[in-house]
């Protein structure tokens, strides 16, 4: 049917009032639920399944998607006002987004992390609608060592990623993948490294890990500061009084020109979040990290990250929200879904008895067409929406941490153990801030591990497919073009970094 | 600013080659089920190999780069004070039901980091109830997740 | 303490999310919890939802589904057993959390600590293999493996589980040997049968539909005692010969502790719960193919005839 035909019927679907209005909760909730510690995206989407059952096509798959778009820039909220990322994939956001809040500027970075969010969705919903069958058809000849070769160049470029420290990097990331092993293998079922801990034969979960590495840690060291105001001096009370109540919401505004500055970083986002996330099984944490990473090398002030840089906001929220669209690709292209948020919305697509893979389009064209329309709009409906409320959240910033620390230790709590209503994810919280602390105070960069943690099971399972498939032959795992060219890039962009260094005079302490 | 060599920083490193040492010796020697693709032990050698020349090299840094090689003081009893109150909260929640033990520990824990508990009492006391029901909303009526209790019965 | 607006957000968020409860008899204690040992969105969730919509009318209580995984299930499991013994809380599951773990580890739980209420669906493995792979039936896959004893690469899901028992079971009655590829789950399986990593891939129908239906894969064999409406075409393993007849089920069980007129209250009132014509129709729609059983229809021989399969298989592996 040609496109001039199709795009009346599929906007007289899109264009009903309760399927936007199905679109607009969706986003809502979804940047609320998002928000909120241990509740992802994911869970609202599941809760609302049912009730695809009752809706038709487009109001369903549209309001999932809501929540889905939603979500990846509500966790991107709690990870700058309170240094908990929300969602897994705002874990890279919070990287410079929470310092960026401390400095007094949270107000610029939530909309930073805002437009780019919506920027980078943009970017990841057209290489859907228009390039998704090439691309779904490379993504499609990965096999095990091209997993493998990009997992190892992303633990290679991430570990490195905090110069002057790229040793310490690269022992956090292998402990990172270390502490991923504990529990059971994957390929034989037995216990590994859980010392005869029954609680440990299910391995650490990924959420208690991140909050209680990034978030309680920071938390625990803050209460510290927070404490020392308890005991100190009438004088040294004034001045900390000062300093609590300096943040002024008129000074904290995001220019023209310092927006214009971030194209770089959201561009290279927004390729990185469409990339990976047209990849079955990478993911939106990855996304956002490796566009960090790679904004970072490209960046012409790479040494502000970190620091509270509006870049190192830029590029992981864009990298992050590429892949809402982008993980639709191999789910419509070939009905594999790349995603846990992919796996639900192409179990909404089975209610609504449309089945996920190749001919879904051409036999399903208006609706897939209307649902094209509501991605967009949900985009937008996503901007707005949000743009409304940003100013409130940036008053957060007003509350002084003696109030708002309790409540952020409390939140870690009650939505850690409502991921799976598991005790032993409370406990690995706990541990893990503990063990946060720790690295913090050797600087041992918490991101390089929070990344092999991540990363580690689909190292190891890509591992060793290949060596299966190989008969056990370390070559194997070299006689791949798109392995080959992944191992070219990555070496080309960590020469590319240290040459950038070495130019600068600024020798790298290695 | 001249620095001195960190022991702390050369301790925690020597931890990390121990532990490399260990690892690599028990993915040889240690009990090992079979199994396919280079066996459940494959990747942990390789980690190991990466973490024992990582830890030797930052003995060396330590020892080359005092200055880049601090450690920061970190307030353990602190540490150890939200751990307590957080495990506290925890089993509270388990027991006494998330919007009563919410309130009350929120109440506490703001109460003590404030300067003047009793002039804060004013402030800490809306605050707590409010985001007791916030949580109240969040995790059980938003997204009805939460298997625990929610009042005092 | 709250503003009247939160308030009003918060009822109108909430009664959006649950339906509201009308109660009577047995269960007179608020909603019957289905746990799933998997995430949400996978098979065994959509048939649970399924229940969730339709269950109030026949169970007379409101059906919530929470999603536990973890633990390959073991969390589910000892959560059912800890909170089930007053029939409210059931466990949604196949056979892999309840029969295959308890053999192969120490559980908290025996397979025999779970009564069968409904079974819900069955699910045929099936063996299928990429268009272009060399051969178009089973027989030929055969003799390629017996030709070249473990070359032949496959794919199925995890280690164990319930795609690759019966793969197992075939190589053992019909002798011969594969290099068996574990996955993290039916995408990857699929990733790999369609993107020139492996031949054959053992998956589920509904994974594989679409490659099917675009010429891409050609199913060889599915592993039930029936053929599948959805492949009226692929013989069943025992039509060909092979005596591997183990389809996954997806069935509703309570705890062996609770009384057996609430189990019977159950067993029938899920069971008209599917087989209603809502509950049919949503089935449909959800491509689920709902079959209830029930302990009146002999659900509990199905069970016990599972265990003895597994059982059997398992120690032919080891």
């Amino acid at each position: 049917m040609p496109l001039l035909d199709l795009l009346p019927l599929a906007a007289d679907i899109a264009f009903r009032p309760e399927v936007l209005l199905a679109v607009l909760l969706g986003v809502f909730l979804g940047v609320t639920v998002g928000a909120i510690p241990g509740i992802s995206g994911d869970m609202a989407m599941a809760v609302l399944l049912p009730f695809v059952f009752t809706m038709d096509a487009a109001a369903a798959i549209g309001m999932l998607m809501g929540i889905y778009k939603g979500g990846l820039f509500g966790g991107s909220i709690s990870a700058i006002m309170f240094g908990v990322p929300g969602t897994p994939g705002a874990a890279a956001t919070m990287m410079d987004g929470y310092p960026a809040k401390q400095a007094g500027r949270p107000n610029s970075a939530l909309h930073t992390a805002l437009y780019s969010s919506v920027f980078g969705d943009l970017a990841g919903v057209m290489v859907l609608i228009f390039i998704a069958t090439p691309l779904a058809a490379l993504a499609l000849k990965f096999g095990p060592r091209d997993f493998f070769a990009l997992y190892i160049v992303s633990i290679v470029v991430i570990a490195s990623l905090d110069k002057g420290r790229v040793v310490r990097g690269f022992a956090a990331a292998s402990i990172g993948v270390m502490l991923s092993m504990i529990g059971r293998d994957p390929f034989t079922g037995a216990q590994r490294y859980t010392f005869g801990i029954p609680e440990l034969a299910g391995g650490i979960g990924l959420v208690p890990l991140l909050i209680g590495l990034f978030a309680l840690s920071e938390i625990m060291i803050q209460v510290g500061r927070s404490f020392h105001a308890r005991v100190q001096t009438e004088a040294q009370r004034a001045a900390q009084v000062a300093q609590d109540a300096g943040y002024d919401p008129r000074k904290d505004k995001l220019s023209r020109q310092e927006f214009r500055s971030l194209w770089r970083a959201m561009t290279i986002g927004s390729a990185t979040g469409t990339f990976i996330g047209a990849l079955p099984g990478a993911g939106a944490t990855l996304a956002g990290f490796l566009s960090y990473a790679l904004a970072q090398r490209a960046s012409r002030r790479p040494q502000e990250f970190g620091k509270g840089c509006m870049e190192g906001i830029a590029a992981p929220e864009a990298g992050n929200s590429a892949t809402a669209g982008a993980t639709l690709i191999p789910l419509f292209s070939f009905g594999i879904p790349g995603s846990g948020s992919a796996a639900l919305i192409g179990a909404a697509f089975i209610m609504q008895g449309i089945t996920p893979g190749p001919q879904m389009i051409e036999a399903n064209m208006p609706i897939i067409y209307a649902i094209f329309i509501l991605l967009v709009l949900g985009t937008l409906m996503n901007l707005v929406v949000s743009k409304a409320l940003l100013p409130y959240y940036a008053r957060i910033s007003l509350i002084p941490p003696r109030i708002v620390l309790p409540i952020v230790v409390a939140l870690a709590v009650v939505g850690t153990y409502a991921i799976s209503n598991s005790v032993t994810d409370v406990w690995m919280l706990v541990a893990a801030g503990v063990f946060g602390v720790l690295m913090r105070g050797f600087g041992i960069p918490i991101p390089a591990l929070a990344l092999g943690f991540i990363l580690g099971p689909g190292f190891e399972r890509a591992l060793r497919q290949a060596l299966m498939l190989g008969q056990n032959d370390w070559g194997y795992l070299l006689q791949s073009p798109i392995a080959l060219a992944i191992y070219a890039t990555g070496a080309g962009v960590m020469a590319l970094f240290f040459w950038a260094t070495f130019r600068r005079g600024q020798p790298d302490a290695a | 600013m001249r620095h001195d060599l960190d022991r702390k920083f050369v301790v925690g490193a020597c931890i990390l080659l121990v532990l490399g040492v260990w690892g690599l010796w028990h993915t040889y020697f240690g009990h090992w089920r079979p199994g396919p693709g280079g066996g459940p032990m494959a990747i942990p050698r390789i980690m190991f190999l990466v973490l024992i020349p990582a830890a030797l090299l930052m003995i060396w840094q330590a020892f080359r780069y005092p200055e880049s090689c601090q450690t920061e003081t970190v307030p353990m009893r602190v540490v150890g004070a939200v751990v307590i109150w957080a495990l506290l909260y925890f089993w509270l929640v388990r027991n006494l039901g998330l919007v009563s033990s919410t309130a009350i520990m929120l109440c506490v824990a703001m109460l003590v980091l404030s300067p003047r508990p009793m002039q804060s009492l004013k402030l800490v006391i809306p605050v707590a109830m409010l985001s007791a029901g916030a949580f109240w909303v969040m995790f059980t009526q938003i997204a009805p997740v939460l298997q625990v209790r929610v009042w005092w019965f | 303490m709250m503003t009247k607006k939160t308030i009003a957000m918060s009822a109108t968020i909430g009664l959006l999310l649950s339906a509201t409860a009308a109660v009577a008899e047995f269960p007179s204690e608020g909603p019957i919890r289905i746990v799933t040992p998997y995430g949400a969105g996978g098979g065994i969730d959509i048939a649970a939802r399924i229940l969730a919509q339709v269950g109030e009318a026949h169970l007379g209580a409101r059906v919530e589904v929470v999603n536990m995984p973890g633990a390959g299930g073991m969390d589910a499991a000892n959560f059912v057993r800890q909170n089930g013994d007053d029939g409210y809380t059931l466990i949604i599951s196949d056979y892999g959390p309840l029969i295959t773990l308890p053999l192969l580890e120490d559980t908290p739980y025996q397979p025999e600590d779970w009564v069968p209420l409904t079974q819900v669906t069955e699910i045929a493995p099936t063996i299928v293999a990429r268009s272009d792979a060399g051969f178009d039936d089973l027989a030929g896959f055969i003799a390629a493996a017996q030709a070249n004893p473990g070359s032949v690469a496959i794919t199925h899901g995890a280690y164990l589980s319930s795609s690759h028992l019966p793969l197992l079971r075939l190589q053992d009655l019909a002798g011969f040997a594969t290099n068996q590829i574990p996955t993290s789950g039916g995408g990857e399986t699929v990733q790999f049968l369609l993107g020139g990593t492996v031949p054959v891939a053992v998956t589920t129908p509904t994974t594989i539909a679409g490659a099917v239906e675009a010429g891409d894969a050609v199913p060889l064999a599915v592993a039930s005692a029936e053929r599948v409406p959805s492949l009226p075409d692929t013989p069943t393993l025992a039509e060909l010969g092979h005596d591997v007849v183990m389809p996954v089920w997806y069935t509703i069980f309570a705890t062996a502790n609770v009384p057996e007129d609430i189990v019977a209250h159950l067993s029938d009132g899920i069971a008209a719960a599917y087989a209603s014509d809502e509950g049919q129709e949503l089935a449909a729609r959800a491509n689920v193919d709902a079959r209830p059983i029930s302990r009146a229809d002999g659900l509990q021989d199905i069970y016990d005839a599972t265990f003895e399969t597994v059982r059997e298989t398992l120690e032919s592996v080891n």
